[in-house]
């Protein structure tokens, strides 16, 4: 079981090595990648001393380039898989059908992992990219039940990563807009959900209001924890009603509690989301999640773990993997 | 009296609120000096940071420690900065974003030891203005290993030897203070969470007994409709 960390910066990813990562993903400096925020990700000089460490470590790095190019403007993507090739990177990973092509052309040796923002389900999905791009692993979108997850990684000709830590979506990896309605950007074309110079905070009397551009998202009264402004997250009035989460509450992804289960559905790799944390994160998840893996594998219980305080709004799910309803 | 300020911007209660004070006399011209010199050395030692900051051109940050009487004004011009120290009460214009929290916060911050988006999820960091900047200006200093103690260390001339001497018993007087100050603050506010405990009990059991009562009424209603009669329908 191979647990896949995440990095936005140099020192991030020694957080990550250090805690016990077997793999550390990162992006470039730019929009190639699905977390382009200011100050963070890695320039190409940065990337080469990073996959030295990690090999010097029997560590692997992997580099996301996987927002769409944009059409017209292709050089970006294509320039960023070239220097990822002429690092040595271990693998790269990408959603958009042509810039697999172009990967599987011009760099066949490159290993080739699909995104979960291509938002590939199911079997024939999934054995459509390998048979066409030879992918070698697939990210699966976070709208699968564990059973799901064992069934379909039974079914495909490829590896399958799951996520176990982090962020959470209104499950529609790879086709979400709604960000760019009020900001013209989105996760997809651009990196970045809710961009930073469209994100307002201001104390009023005892609530701190966020903004999306000159849209109300939230009202915090004083104790309560707060959440990045993303429109999914939002508190809305709905007829006759108080302001409430009308799509979904800010909250994290934690699957700790299913891991004997989930190693049992024969997946290669958990992934810990947050490339746009800080470091005290990194090493704060990372290391929980070796402990937990490790003693899964050894047979042991679960050891103890808080990771309370780094969730979104100080809570938890563990969503999708144990829907019950189905 | 009641503080209207938001609950974040209260100092917490702690040696280095009783330092803050104690530091008051000193004077603004020596402090913003030497806070001049600190960020020259952590340039030099640090040359990345300036690297990831530079797209951000010309900034000014109010840094602003809620347990000292004074703050901070950081001026960035295309990654390099310099600082100002700032009374407490001293009017400040044009600044790009400020940043408020207790100096503990803002010194774990620097070294990368706590993670600042649950900082300001708890509330124990406010910002208010341009959060691409101060998103800018945490990437930045995340980015390298830094240690204050490396950069402080660091100076030329008689300071070292001094400094080491200095921080090394500070650091465990710290410790053994904030200890002291933990025990002194459970035993003031003692009484008040023994309250609070109890009607937190209190409010439990009438909410199990309302619920209690509410599947009574169900139940009762149930019986009542199979016998023909119909609460308040009538």
């Amino acid at each position: 079981m191979e647990l896949v960390c995440p990095a936005g910066t140099p020192s991030a990813l020694n957080a990550a090595l250090k805690a016990g990562a077997d793999v550390v993903y990162v992006g470039f400096r730019d929009e190639t990648n699905a977390r382009n925020f200011p100050g963070l990700n890695f320039s190409p000089d940065e990337l080469k001393v990073a996959v030295a460490q990690a090999h010097s470590m029997s560590r692997q790095v992997y580099v996301a380039i996987n927002t769409y190019p944009e059409a017209g403007n292709l050089p970006p993507w294509h320039r960023a898989v070239d220097i990822a090739a002429d690092i040595g990177v271990d693998a790269v990973i990408m959603a958009d059908i042509g810039l697999l092509d172009y990967t599987a052309r011009h760099h066949p040796q490159l290993r080739r992992h699909l995104s979960v923002q291509a938002s590939a389900s199911n079997p024939e999905a999934i054995n459509f990219y390998r048979a066409t791009f030879d992918i070698q692993r697939v990210v699966l979108p976070r709208v699968l039940t564990v059973r799901e997850i064992a069934e379909l990684t039974g079914e495909v000709e490829v590896e399958t990563e799951v996520f176990a830590f982090g962020g959470m979506c209104v499950m529609a990896e790879g086709r979400c807009s709604l960000s760019s309605y009020i900001t013209g950007k989105s996760p997809n074309m651009n990196g970045v959900c809710s961009p930073a110079s469209h994100v307002g905070y201001e104390q009023r009397g005892q609530k701190l209001v966020s903004k999306l551009g000159d849209f109300t998202i939230n009202a915090y009264p004083d104790g309560e924890a707060a959440g990045y402004p993303t429109l999914c997250k939002g508190r809305f009035i709905g007829q006759d009603s108080d302001p409430s989460y009308l799509f979904e509450e800010p909250t994290s992804l934690n699957v700790m509690a299913l891991l004997p289960e989930l190693i049992k559905t024969g997946v290669k790799a958990l992934k810990i989301e947050g490339r746009q944390r800080g470091k005290a994160y990194v090493a704060q998840v990372v290391s929980s999640y070796r402990r937990a893996i490790d003693a899964v594998l050894r047979g042991d219980a679960l050891p103890d773990s808080n990771l309370g305080s780094i969730t979104e709004g100080a809570r938890s799910t563990a969503g999708a993997y144990q829907k019950n309803w189905r | 009296m009641t503080d209207t300020r938001s609950a974040a911007l209260l100092p917490p209660f702690s040696p280095v609120l009783l330092t803050g004070f104690a530091m008051r006399p000193l004077p603004v011209k020596l402090m913003s000096r030497l806070l001049t010199i600190f960020l020259g050395r952590m340039e030099r030692l640090y040359p990345e940071i300036a690297s990831r900051l530079a797209p951000l051109g010309f900034c000014r940050f109010h840094i602003i420690p809620t347990d000292f009487s004074f703050s901070f004004l950081i001026i960035l011009e295309n990654g390099k900065a310099t600082a100002k120290i700032l009374s407490e009460g001293q009017a400040v214009s044009n600044t790009t974003a400020s940043i408020s929290g207790d100096i503990c916060s803002f010194t774990k911050l620097l070294e990368g030891s706590v993670d600042g988006d649950s900082l300001f999820f708890t509330r124990r960091l406010v910002v208010e203005g341009d959060t691409e900047a101060v998103l800018t200006l945490r990437n930045a200093v995340d980015s390298v290993d830094l240690s204050l103690k490396h950069i402080l260390t660091g100076f030329t001339g008689p300071l070292p030897p001094l400094l080491k001497k200095v921080t090394t018993p500070l650091s465990s007087l710290h410790r053994a203070a904030l200890k002291d100050f933990d025990i002194l603050q459970k035993s003031l506010i003692g009484p008040v969470t023994r309250r609070i405990s109890q009607m937190d009990e209190e409010i439990s059991r009438q909410e199990k007994l309302l619920i209690q009562q509410g599947k009574e009424i169900r139940k009762m209603q149930t019986m009542r409709k199979h016998s023909g009669v119909v609460i308040g329908e009538h």
